[in-house]
């Protein structure tokens, strides 16, 4: 299931295009469920040509830089202040940022 | 300070600070002629999305005072240069041209802008561009369209169409862009200006909201090689803040312009030429590359096997990482939030995130984070995105290989040039084709310059120079020689 191998073997359904949309945060609304699960199959299926190719002992590249653990001195650096950091909040109390709880009582 | 009543706004960064150092005309008239260029044409352009005018006109003022105290001003100082809107210029409203930004203030400057401002740029406004860089012709704006200077209606191309089309039309002397798949260097295809896109690692991407953070870069939309080069002066270094940014040294590129083209070998891949879809770029193409040859360069075939894979390949990994970058936007610490909605109270944590983010991305921004969401997720992530990162691999062997025979690939930016607004939206997969000349190269990590090289039914089309990594100065002078040769960028849109 998870490897497609023939073409246009791909198939997705709106449940789990509403699946895919819960782990991203996202909807989509009922009125477009149908034409999102096309479109979005259309691609995957395209996308999926990539099984022609041979990468076996192809190790992968996540970066082309050649850097790793770039590392800067632990020095106390000024960052944003806080007035800055509110005046851009959608809810704030008490100088302090507002959001829901996490936990249920 | 006198002189004729003159065309300022369309003059190119090197004349114009020749201009303003030999005092043929103040920082302050210059910027007034741009602005009034601006508005002009603006109406019918629809390149901006905000305007810094106030702040303009007094750092306009302040270089005319310090000219007359200094010996000499930094580089770009007096210099009107505008910035996408996906780059945070502390002050000013940043967008990405999505809802969900709407009124979101930067606190604080890109590292690309500080250095743009240290030089003594003046930034006059924000351009417009597709939802967080995502597309191919600034069509996908939550905010407006914008139309191509040389047709009104068609698009400029995208992501960085905003600033592809001001410079184009003299509303501004340069720009800023950002490439991921190819744009700036589309839009400069399609609009007869030079759109570099620098090696990954060059410019610090610090500021600019990601997209794909193995695949973007900063970039620029400029009227001339020269002036790219100029820019890349200011703009190319390290920065503690991008750990992302290589410690390479950044040689003075417009001192290397000059550089004779003799026995550089010119290598174009024939993968590249069976991708166009207009016969008459090809025409445009092999003219360029006779212009080359004259100048003494020889031409060598090379191959890239790996070329059409590169589109599924960046297809997946850039959405992937995107849908990672664009997990911030979730209503909580800024930008549009159901929050603070009059009439619909969320029910829970879950609804602040997902009604924030469904009313407030467009449709573009949400079918790219589905797609990588869904290639990332358990199952599928070994079919789709390890593999892609092995072809990755590939396609970056591929351009190692062609290195070793050839010293600069010479390539179409685009299968054809601009079409028409509307024409390629109804159908995703016919607007990601666009990137089929472009996008390896961001795969690869590699530069590569956009240079206008001929009209196509009036329209204008450019030729793609590939180097090798952190070698823009070969770019440059290949391109800089192309622009000695042929007055292409020259041209200038009737605007009608």
């Amino acid at each position: 299931m998870a490897s497609p191998q023939k073409k246009n073997s791909v198939r997705v359904t709106p449940k789990q295009v509403q699946d895919v949309a819960k782990l991203a945060r996202l909807t989509i609304d009922k009125k477009d469920l149908d034409k999102f699960t096309a479109s979005f199959e259309a691609t995957l299926n395209w996308v999926a040509q990539l099984q022609e190719v041979d990468v076996a002992d192809v190790p992968e590249t996540s970066q082309v830089t050649g850097l790793s653990n770039i590392t800067r001195p632990d020095r106390v650096r000024p960052g944003l202040g806080r007035d800055d950091f509110l005046a851009a909040a959608p809810a704030y109390e008490a100088d302090q940022l507002k959001v829901r709880a996490i936990f249920s009582e | 300070m006198s002189h004729d009543h003159q065309n300022l706004a369309g003059l190119s960064l090197v004349e114009a600070a020749a201009g303003l150092e030999q005092k043929k005309f103040s920082a302050l008239e210059l910027l007034e002629d741009i602005i009034k260029r601006r508005d002009l044409v603006e109406p019918k352009v629809q390149s901006f999305l905000s305007t810094l005018d106030k702040q303009a006109r007094l750092q306009a003022k302040k270089v005319d005072q310090e000219r007359g105290h200094r010996h000499k001003l930094p580089a770009l100082a007096g210099l009107p240069i505008a910035v996408k809107d996906n780059f945070n210029l502390k002050g000013s409203v940043t967008t990405a041209a999505s809802k969900i930004l709407e009124n979101f203030v930067s606190p604080f400057d890109a590292t690309a802008v500080a250095r743009l401002k240290k030089a003594g740029a003046i930034i006059v406004g924000k351009t417009n561009l597709d939802e967080f860089a995502m597309g191919s012709s600034t069509e996908r704006s939550a905010y407006k369209v914008t139309h191509n200077p040389w047709d009104l209606e068609r698009v400029p191309g995208g992501s960085s169409g905003g600033s592809a089309a001001a410079v184009a039309a003299d509303q501004c002397l340069a720009a800023l862009g950002s490439d991921t798949g190819g744009s700036v260097r589309q839009p400069a295809s399609f609009t007869n200006t030079v759109g570099l896109k620098p090696t990954y690692g060059r410019i610090s991407r610090y500021g600019l909201l990601p997209l794909a953070s193995s695949l973007d870069v900063v970039g620029t939309l400029t009227k001339t090689v020269a002036d790219a080069a100029l820019l890349l002066e200011a703009l190319a270094g390290a920065d503690p803040l991008d750990g992302t940014c290589r410690n390479e040294f950044a040689p003075n590129y417009t001192n290397l312009l000059h550089k004779d083209l003799n026995g550089i070998r010119i290598g174009v891949p024939k993968q590249m030429l069976e991708a166009i879809v207009e016969p008459d770029v090809e025409k445009h193409i092999r003219a360029a590359i006779k212009v080359l040859h004259g100048r003494g360069a020889k031409i060598v075939d090379v191959d890239l096997p790996h070329t059409k894979y590169s589109l599924p390949a960046y297809y997946i990994i850039m959405p992937a990482e995107a849908s990672a970058n664009l997990a911030r936007y979730d209503g909580i610490r800024y930008g549009q939030s159901i929050t603070r909605s009059k009439t619909v109270t969320p029910k829970n944590l879950l609804e602040v995130y997902t009604k924030s983010r469904s009313q407030g991305f467009g449709a573009e921004p949400k079918r790219r984070i589905m797609l990588g969401t869904y290639t990332l997720s358990h199952g599928y992530y070994d079919a789709y995105y390890r593999r892609a990162q092995k072809v990755r691999t590939l396609i970056k062997r591929d351009f190692d290989e062609a290195f070793k025979v050839a010293d600069v690939l010479l390539t179409p930016t685009t299968p054809t040039p601009a079409f028409k607004i509307g024409a390629k939206t109804k159908d995703p997969l016919a607007m990601y084709a666009q990137d089929i000349m472009t996008s390896s190269v961001n795969i690869a990590g590699v530069p590569a310059l956009s240079v206008p090289c001929g009209f196509v039914r009036g329209l204008p089309v450019g030729m793609q120079l590939i180097g090798p990594a952190f070698n823009e100065e070969l770019l440059f002078s290949v391109g800089h020689a192309y622009q000695e040769e042929t007055d292409l960028h020259t041209k200038k849109p009737a605007l009608k």
